[in-house]
């Protein structure tokens, strides 16, 4: 199958996933627009609603803190409205306890700024067992 | 000009609506493996276009064919298709209406061969689904 060219949505991700991962956090924060809603599933500290740019960029910096994890990108794909990144994602907490899953990031778009995303874990059970 | 994996997301979403299994089963691999993530009495892997078309029908005969999927975007990826859906359905008494965000992994032959469902709300999803 022909790989298709990366929306220019997406394309823009692929560059802040890779900034955030080499250490440059606050590089999510730039596509957020004032008024994003980012919505965390599970049931832990972490989950919930973080209204506005300083709030969901801060849920960004807190998963840095947690853990140092090893993110596997899978796919990246885009459209005018929409970018959704398929990742593996691993991480040893100091106390031992481990991840390994699948989680998508689904991020939508208005005038080239995220105004709502979504973090989703494909086991919010082992997602909540491991960053509670 | 719309990307073929998305085409045929947006046919399988045709199909299912339809509820034609015979032509369900064309979009499909023989080992196809699906994830059914949560701790509910349908979660679990199903291997083989057998098991996965007998989930299938429990799926139908649970909600009496009332689960609808509703697109809210459909995105191609390297070797991925994702879709994000509105899924509504009813159960006993009980509703459901989540954000389910859906990848697909295409095979060498256009088949789907892999898939991984992550809800908005999986709290929800269980307890429409009801325990294991």
């Amino acid at each position: 199958m022909t790989a298709p060219a990366l929306h220019p949505n997406a394309a823009r991700m692929a560059q802040v996933i890779a900034e955030f991962n080499s250490g440059r956090a606050e590089a999510v924060g730039e596509v957020f627009a004032e008024d994003v809603v980012w919505h965390a599933a599970g049931d832990n500290p972490y989950s919930g609603d973080r209204v506005g740019k300083a709030s969901a960029a801060h849920w960004f910096l807190q998963m840095r803190e947690l853990c140092e994890f090893v993110v596997e990108p899978v796919d990246l794909m885009g459209d005018d409205r929409y970018v959704v990144f398929l990742l593996h994602l691993q991480g040893t907490r100091p106390d031992g306890r481990t991840l390994d899953q699948k989680q998508m990031n689904a991020w939508r778009f208005e005038d080239g700024l995220c105004v709502e995303g979504w973090f989703l874990p494909d086991s919010t059970a082992d997602w909540d067992a491991f960053s509670r | 000009m719309e990307a073929s994996g998305t085409f045929k997301a947006r046919e399988y979403l045709a199909t299912y609506a339809r509820g034609d299994q015979d032509a369900l089963k064309e979009f499909f691999a023989e080992d196809v493996v699906w994830h059914v993530g949560g701790a509910h009495q349908l979660s679990g892997d199903y291997r083989g276009r057998e098991a996965l078309f007998d989930y299938f029908s429990r799926v139908r005969d649970l909600t009496g064919g009332s689960l609808r999927l509703e697109e809210d975007a459909v995105l191609t990826g390297r070797e991925h298709t994702a879709m994000l859906t509105r899924v509504t359905g009813d159960l006993g008494g009980r509703h459901l209406d989540v954000l389910m965000a859906q990848t697909f992994r295409t095979g060498p032959d256009g088949r789907w061969t892999e898939y991984f469902a992550m809800p908005d709300d999986q709290a929800a999803v269980d307890a429409f689904w009801g325990a294991a």
